[in-house]
């Protein structure tokens, strides 16, 4: 998985300073977006392993299954992939480029699990202290999950702020037992 | 059922009381692959090198690879109940073990948790396992001994506090009981003595603590024990957990002698760990960095000035220095002294004790080859008495190997030659010393006398050891107080060669061996 990322990391960086040149972010991130599902369907990813097909010939079934979504860079972009046998890259690549266009536009995504739904004005704060703590404009997506039985676990990058019950349960049973 | 001392309502109450919960930031990551104690975190942006990880089941990792996407990290101790997918998460801070007096007399592991089952260690201190050496300016150079016990080493290859003395020699010569004896006779001195077992046999470990523990050396000495089923990571963390309990000492002001046993098996710990961790593989496929695994281990001994330990201590401890002498083994493979790791250490150490399977077979133990043993800084840490006395044992065994060889083919040799051999096989002889008999300053000083004033030149070669029991045993008994003096001083005048050349005459005279 990490030696993935390292492999896609020059594909990502080329493709975000093409797209940053022509100003085409959004829609190269549309792209690689339906490439990473065609990629990841099922029958697709089997087809994209047969060993008998040629590279050229995975790149091109790869155009004509999107090929009215795709401009001639695009098509230039899935032809390079197929010919140094990439294909598998997708995933990380479009991870990775979209890490690039977040930075570039200084904007975070960060995920809030709480054991309740959230309100607006408790959303609207966190985002306010988040943006104050982070520097950068956050976006909040959240997500109920009834196991932190009360607070909240906010994860933004490799950054977790666990405020959560249980988390404070566990460390309550660690200092008693030990 | 059964309670745990734990489990005291009070003790409990209080815990609770003191529990402090708030919710914390740290840095998350997910173990992404889990091989061989070796686990591949992806994520953990602002982890540092050498921190721990802490993992699930409160297990923690050490991060050793620092790689753009992935941190490489070696799990201490069990890994079974870790899997793909497990969270990591930072803590911030580096492995620490714990330190101070309460370690005495214990056997605990590479953490510093006791394995020996008498119970936890209360100790009130702690400190990371790897440190800086204190450098040029916080120094104060060797001049004061650790007496050995053993009269060889005391007389021809002295170790002096804070020195770095290596013991090299094949399996079966005789190293751990070089160290073992070294250890012994630090009772009494106020030197608290470490002994780092790294990748023996559980079995072994057991033996050398029952051992000190026979000869009542345990009360002043702390046994870290990385066996050699444990986890190589532990192995490779045990000789800095082990001078990190060394160097409490050290800081506040006394004298600790530390004893890795050994540094080969630490080695291939680290190779082991270095070649799962896919770091390039050099010199007998060891990792580039082997050098300074032990160079950075080594440079911890040191004696330290007053102004350092008054800093330390924050004034509490003036005016003394401190030290920490260390004893590393090496285990060669044959004889081979030009292997990697031995040569590395030999180039570390301030000299070494050489240990050959030959002389040990033919039943001079300790086996220690004179010619190739040097210490480079003992000399000037020395008693006075042994060093103007075991000058000319060094001498007489320099000149006995060299004629040694080639009297073989002569058939009538001259006076001074004959007289040379004669005494040379006398002080091969005399330099026996049988294990856990560790001799005092007096006792050694007797000895040289005998022998470098020419006492011992009539008695037969075979009866040499039982001369020198004799010999001793009359002058404790008939002159206690010039013994005592001796002791105590370790001064040498011509006084006190006088009256040393009177016992020793009256015991020829009278005694009987």
């Amino acid at each position: 998985m990490s030696d993935n990322t390292t492999a896609a990391r020059p594909y990502a960086k080329a493709v975000f300073e093409m797209a940053q040149a022509e100003s085409k972010q959004k829609e190269w991130s549309d792209v690689l977006a339906l490439l990473t599902d065609v990629v990841n369907n099922e029958e697709m990813r089997d087809v994209l392993q047969m060993p008998q097909m040629g590279a050229a010939a995975k790149g091109g079934l790869l155009i004509d299954i999107c090929s009215d979504k795709l401009s001639d860079s695009n098509r230039n972009f899935v032809k390079l992939l197929a010919e140094n046998g990439r294909l598998s890259l997708m995933t990380e690549i479009f991870t990775l480029y979209e890490e690039l266009r977040a930075e570039a536009e200084s904007k975070i995504e960060a995920s809030v699990r709480s054991a309740y739904p959230l309100t607006d004005i408790q959303i609207k704060a966190m985002t306010e202290a988040l943006k104050k703590k982070l520097g950068c404009d956050v976006t909040l997506v959240t997500e109920i999950d009834a196991t932190l039985i009360g607070g909240v676990v906010i994860k933004a990058g490799d950054l977790v702020i666990d405020g959560s019950a249980q988390a404070r349960l566990d460390s309550l049973a660690y200092t008693l037992s030990h | 059922m059964q309670l745990n001392p734990s489990e005291i309502s009070e003790l409990i109450k209080k815990r609770i009381e003191s529990f402090e919960s708030h919710a914390e930031a740290r840095t998350e990551g997910t173990i992404v692959s889990l091989t061989d104690g070796i686990i591949r975190i992806h994520g953990l942006a602002e982890v540092m090198q050498g921190e721990m990880i802490e993992l699930p089941g409160n297990t923690y990792a050490l991060a050793l690879n620092l790689e753009r996407d992935s941190v490489g990290a070696v799990v201490l101790g069990s890994y079974n109940h870790l899997s793909e997918g497990d969270t990591a998460k930072c803590t911030g801070r580096i492995l620490e073990v714990p330190t101070g007096d309460a370690l005495l007399g214990r056997v605990v592991d590479s953490l510093g948790m006791p394995i020996d089952g008498k119970g936890p260690i209360d100790t009130k201190t702690s400190s990371p396992i790897e440190k800086i050496a204190p450098g040029v300016i916080e120094r104060k150079s060797v001049d004061q001994p650790v007496q050995t016990g053993l009269k060889s080493i005391d007389s021809m290859v002295p170790i002096g506090r804070g020195q770095r003395e290596l013991i090299i020699g094949d399996r079966q010569t005789g190293k751990t009981a070089v160290a073992i004896d070294a250890i012994i006779n630090q009772k009494g001195t106020g030197v608290k003595c470490i002994y780092v077992a790294v990748g023996q046999k559980a079995s072994t470990i057991a033996n050398v603590v029952r051992k000190l523990e026979e000869h009542g050396a345990m009360e002043h000495t702390i046994v870290v024990a990385a066996a050699a089923s444990d986890s190589a990571a532990m192995q490779y963390i045990a000789p800095y957990s082990g001078c990190a309990m060394g160097e409490f000492y050290r800081d506040n002001g006394e004298d600790a002698l530390i004893v890795y046993d050994d540094l080969t098996k630490q080695a291939w710990a680290y190779r082991q760990v270095s070649l799962l961790l896919r770091r390039p593989p050099g010199r007998e496929a060891y990792p580039g960095d082997v050098f300074y695994l032990h160079s950075r281990l080594l440079e911890r001994a040191s004696r330290v000035n007053a102004a350092y330990v008054e800093k330390h201590t924050n004034g509490a401890v003036k005016g003394k220095t401190g030290s920490l002498t260390a004893l590393p083994i090496i285990e060669t493979q044959d004889g081979d002294v030009s292997a990697f790791v031995p040569t590395n250490v030999i180039s570390i150490t301030d000299g070494q004790i050489f240990l050959e399977s030959d002389l040990f077979n033919a039943g001079i133990r300790p086996a220690i080859n004179a010619g190739l043993s040097v210490s480079r800084v003992g000399g000037a840490a020395q008693t006075k008495i042994i060093k103007k006395l075991g000058g000319g044992v060094r001498l007489a065994l320099a000149q006995y190997r060299e004629l040694a060889a080639f009297a073989q083919f002569a058939s009538d040799l001259d006076d001074a030659t004959r007289a040379q051999l004669e005494r040379g096989t006398r002080v091969t002889e005399l330099m026996k010393q049988s294990q856990y008999s560790p001799m005092d300053i007096a006792d050694m000083a007797f000895t040289l006398f005998a022998v470098d004033k020419g006492f011992m030149d009539d008695v037969e070669v075979n009866k040499i050891l039982d001369f020198e029991a004799a010999m001793l045993s009359h002058l404790k008994s008939n002159n206690a107080d010039l013994v005592n003096t001796i002791n105590e001083t370790g001064d040498f005048n011509d006084d006190i060669a006088n009256q040393m050349k009177a016992a020793v005459e009256s015991f020829k005279a009278n005694g009987i061996w």
